[in-house]
């Protein structure tokens, strides 16, 4: 093995040195190339094979670096200064065959500009899936101080990688681990009540430790961060820090801001600073939170019925930790391994599959998006770089039939004396050119590429620098490597052979051209073919995913929170809004009904209890249920359209007063009374004390958690018997649901001017935002594999369309002696059915390979999904049939006596 | 300045010394290796990050590409006599000239006023002595 590495390092360092001039070759290559090898093995000795691979992966760059001054600066010897004669004879010759290569090009403008559209194609399509990676995964988080030495750290379940901490287990692992030196933040979004003035409304806020700004080093615009002391203990001074985007837009931009009041949840906070402008926070949302708040607040700043700071059982902070100077992100693992066996020892059975789990780099979705993205993107830029490399068979046959036309011009310029690399440094320089001006229009493109993927993707994230210099980077090397790699076939064949060979004037193909034009015919056709499975793969899990029962009807449905929190409502005056708020909603035009729901369906908010049903009781396991429930106003089944199967909806005399009542779904109905009619049953939840509530309704099944998951069991109460301050308001409107907002909040606002109305969307974005990673890779893919098919069968085309004006005499001779036009035409076909064919297996064969890879992307499709190869290949074949039955009958046309006075 | 290969120039003319100076780190650090002794190029790259405890890790380009510089500037030289123990035919060895030995001389002199320089302006409080 690294014997094999050695030798590898040394052939390559070998071809490397091709990139000097050929003075400096003869004179230094031998001698360079000892000192190489003794390096190599010293390297290896020391450093193993990976220092030797690393030194292997820098030498291109030094070689680049000397060979780059040797031409431009040759040390030529004896000459003191070293601006001899050297240089400029070298460069005369560059310069001289970069002007010969445009010359040569501008005469065929219908070659360039095929030649760069193609390029433009495939190297914009291939930076633009880069760039969309870039931004999602690879750019760090803007506005933090060294974010290399920043990780983000995670628990991770048997069900679940990267979830949020207790406070609790924050204050340990920032106390323990010394990997981090106590440089441990935590942050969680919440939303708060913010007022400026006479304006009340909902503001994403992150609620974050103490010492959040200094770990992350967040530099600030105005005043200070939290300081240790007044964020020490729960209870501690009201204080917040603006994001700079609010501080401008709410505050005018305010200079004196520091030391004012502003109103969050009703309670005064001091504003002590004002984030940097690239600041967003840790938890990118459509632009970052507008405020920050220390967990010491907790009580004014986020008031729930639980005790976020004390529970060891709820966890919902995300930590972000600075490694200190000399420790590293394995120091810290293990360190955190410890204290996750410490956990599971202790909680035994709650924390008994618990660990930990570091990452560097911060990039803009948490962790465990990015572990989900991660893989559809890099699928993404797999399909990608198939299509980038067909461009490169597609040109390079192009490049093979061009260089054929102009043997005579490259024989008569070897005739003449040029030297073999300098007739290919030329033709190298002609695929060049046309990579770079296909990278740079390509650059245009990829923008255009990332927008959709980063559009289909829906993840917030800040917008994609159009000058990002790795992006750049990327598509500039792309852009060399396949005007290397395209340029490389035809230059090999052009300038192979002796200027006896070039200028014989009837040479044309030659069975070794022919061949090498044939294989990368059928490399085209088998990678299309792969390309076209994934994506057909990948189109049928989206349309499963479409296919799926809601239960509901989603289009025309506006959502939209409403909290009456803030307003420390009595819960008779709480109803009595609602009441009225759907009143006036209900009559506006457009509209044809309206209701409240506590949890809307697919928001991934969930209420869940044990039930006990009356008559029950003596039966194990059957009287006690354990169930998902939901409660909702009236109207709510029909403004969602889910349809009532017996019985009747909630009305407005299911108030308080009365009996307590319930709708449950079909499931449950089967589920708990299997034999009887669900009507005028009743349950309870199971206290004494709890009133037994009586089943009024039954309503259709529909899916409620998410959209893959089947819908289980469920239940509806009453809201106007069960209260709560916080809801969310469904409308159903004629067209686009969003255009009734203003309407809506209009209504709201001269009910009650200080309710906020917030998160306002519609149930359709709500499905689609769940079919999101199956739209984009569908998409995607299924664009990609179009092109990629169109360019295999323009490819063939091109083949046999050269083909027979190649043969063209030998067809007339053919057909002179008999031979009928199907007979001819069947000859051609054949060769484009046989092309394919090979293609194809070749293609199915990848595409085994790359389904078992996108796996875990496709929805209810098994990666061996016959109808989906099926489908491929009939396709492929079909089409692949046409552009050969174009050629072929070109070819029975012949007319003999025309093909054979061509000699 | 018009070279003349037919008079020997004095290496030690203080002027034609000068005009080497500031040396390059890369040459620098060459002509510290060559200090101690004629050696082949890989010679140099081995001795070079010995003597800095790796921390100066040279490649085999630069190394040529420098060494190229400096024998045309006449700092090094091809060494005529090689140590013994190494016969290896194929390697090629470099010596100091004259020259290149007072450019090392003249540099290190510059350096170490730098130094007492720094140390003047407080610069190299509890960092040992020079």
């Amino acid at each position: 093995m690294t014997r094999l590495l050695l030798a590898a390092s040394r052939r390559l360092f070998a071809l490397w040195l091709m990139a000097y001039p050929p003075a400096w070759r003869v004179r230094m290559a031998r001698e360079v190339r000892h000192a190489y090898a003794d390096q190599c093995g010293d390297v290896l000795r020391r450093r193993g094979a990976t220092g030797l691979v690393a030194l292997m992966l820098a030498t291109p760059w030094h070689v680049a670096r000397g060979a780059w001054s040797e031409w431009w600066d040759p040390v030529a010897p004896g000459v003191i200064g070293g601006m001899g004669r050297g240089r400029e004879g070298a460069m005369r010759g560059w310069a001289h065959d970069l002007r010969f290569a445009l010359r040569a090009l501008r005469r065929e403008p219908g070659f360039v500009f095929v030649a760069v559209a193609l390029l433009a194609l495939g190297i914009g399509s291939t930076t633009g899936v880069f760039s969309a990676v870039n931004t999602l995964l690879l750019r760090p988080l803007p506005g933090l101080e060294r974010p290399q030495e920043l990780v983000a750290l995670g628990i991770r379940t048997d069900r679940s990688s990267f979830s949020t901490f207790p406070n609790p287990l924050y204050e340990t692992i920032r106390n323990e681990v010394e990997s981090f030196g106590g440089r441990v933040a935590a942050s969680s979004g919440i939303t708060i009540d913010l007022r400026i003035g006479d304006e009340t409304r909902k503001a994403r806020a992150e609620i974050v430790s103490g010492n959040y700004f200094s770990v992350l080093g967040a530099a600030l615009a105005i005043g200070r961060g939290f300081t240790p002391d007044e964020t020490a203990a729960p209870g501690g001074p009201l204080v917040a820090v603006l994001s700079h985007r609010t501080w401008l837009s709410s505050l005018g931009g305010d200079a004196a801001v520091v030391g004012k009041a502003i109103s969050l949840n009703g309670s005064p906070f001091t504003v002590v600073g004002v984030a940097g402008p690239d600041f967003a926070g840790t938890s990118f949302t459509d632009g970052g939170p507008e405020l920050w708040v220390p967990l010491s607040t907790q009580p004014a700043s986020w008031p729930v019925d639980w005790s976020p700071l004390t529970s060891m059982g709820d966890s919902w902070l995300r930590l972000y930790a600075r490694l200190l100077p000399d420790a590293s992100i394995e120091r810290a693992r293990a360190e955190l391994d410890v204290l996750a066996a410490a956990l599971r020892e202790a909680y035994p059975e709650e924390a008994a599959d618990t660990g930990f789990e570091v990452t560097g780099r911060l990039a803009v979705p948490n962790p465990a998006v990015r572990a989900r993205l991660g893989r559809t993107l890099g699928m993404l830029l797999g399909a990608v770089g198939l299509l980038l490399t067909i461009v490169c068979a597609n040109l390079a046959n192009l490049s093979l039939g061009r260089a054929v036309a102009r043997r005579r011009e490259v024989g008569i310029r070897v005739a003449l004396g040029a030297s073999r690399g300098r007739v290919l440094r030329q033709l190298l320089f002609e695929s060049l050119g046309l990579s770079l001006a296909g990278g740079g229009l390509g650059l245009v493109l990829a923008g255009r590429v990332s927008d959709v993927v980063l559009g289909l993707a829906r993840v917030a994230a800040p917008p994609p620098d159009p000058l990002d210099g790795l992006v750049a980077a990327f598509a500039l090397l792309l852009a060399v490597l396949t005007g290397a790699l395209f340029g490389v076939a035809p230059a090999v064949a052009g300038a192979g052979g002796g200027a006896r060979a070039l200028l014989d004037r009837r040479g044309g193909g030659g069975p070794g051209r022919a061949r090498v034009r044939r294989g990368l015919t059928v490399g085209q056709v088998a990678l299309s073919a792969t390309l076209l499975v994934v994506a057909t793969l990948f189109a049928r899990s989206l349309r499963n995913m479409q296919r799926i029962e809601l239960g509901f009807e989603p289009d025309g449905v506006l959502l939209a929170a409403v909290d009456l929190g803030a307003r420390r409502l009595e819960r008779d005056e709480g109803l009595t809004l609602y009441g009225s708020l759907l009143e006036r909603i209900r009559a506006l035009p457009r509209v044809s009904s309206a209701s409240l729901v506590l949890h809307a369906p697919l928001t991934g908010a969930l209420r869940s209890g044990g039930f006990l049903v009356e008559n029950r009781e003596d039966r194990e396991g059957v009287g006690r249920f354990e169930s998902a429930y939901n409660q909702v106003f009236p109207g709510y089944f029909s403004t969602m359209g889910i349809p009532l199967l017996r019985g009747r909806d909630f009305t407005s005399e299911d108030d308080a007063g009365a009996p307590v009542v319930a709708v449950v779904s079909a499931s449950f109905a089967a589920w708990v009374w299997p034999d009887a009619d669900p009507i005028g049953k009743r349950f309870s939840r199971g206290d004494p004390d709890d009133p037994w509530i009586e089943v009024v309704g039954v309503v259709a099944d529909s899916r409620f958690e998410a959209l893959d998951r089947e819908p289980s069991p469920f239940f509806f109460l009453a809201l106007q018997q069960r209260y709560e301050p916080r809801v969310r308001l469904v409308v159903r409107a004629a067209g686009e649901p969003l255009a009734v907002l203003p309407a809506v909040r209009d209504q709201l606002r001269r009910l009650d001017p200080e309710v906020p109305l917030y998160a306002t969307t519609t149930m359709r974005s709500q499905v689609d935002a769940q079919t999101a990673q199956f739209r984009l890779t569908a998409w995607m893919t299924g664009a990609f594999s179009t092109l990629a098919v169109t360019l295999a069968v323009l490819g063939l085309y091109g083949l046999l369309s050269y083909g027979v004006s190649q043969r063209t005499r030998e067809i007339g001779l053919r057909m002179a002696l008999g031979a009928r036009s199907a007979d001819v035409t069947g000859m051609v076909a054949l060769e484009g059915v046989v092309l394919t064919l090979a293609g194809l297996a070749l293609g199915l064969a990848g595409a085994v390979g790359a389904a078992r890879l996108a796996h875990s992307l496709l929805f209810d499709v098994e990666p061996l999904d016959v109808p989906s190869f099926l489908v491929a290949a009939v396709l492929l074949t079909t089409i692949a049939a046409v552009a050969s039955w174009v050629p072929a009958r070109r070819a029975s046309r012949v007319d003999p006596m025309e093909a054979l006075r061509v000699e | 300045m018009v070279p003349d290969s037919r008079a020997r120039p004095d290496p030690a003319d203080p002027e034609r010394v000068q005009r080497h100076l500031p040396v390059r780190h890369v040459e620098f650090q060459i002509l510290l290796s060559l200090g101690r002794g004629p050696r082949h190029g890989y010679g140099v790259i081995q001795d070079a990050e010995e003597r800095t405890g790796g921390a100066f890790r040279l490649d085999v380009a630069t190394l040529y590409r420098a060494l190229k510089r400096m024998e045309r500037d006449g700092l090094v030289a091809e060494a005529e006599e090689r140590p013994t123990g190494d016969d290896d035919a194929r390697r090629r060895y470099y010596d100091l000239t004259p020259l290149g030995r007072a450019v090392a001389e003249a540099e290190a002199r510059r350096l170490t006023a730098l130094v007492r320089a720094a140390r003047g302006a407080d610069l190299l409080d509890g960092v040992g002595p020079a």
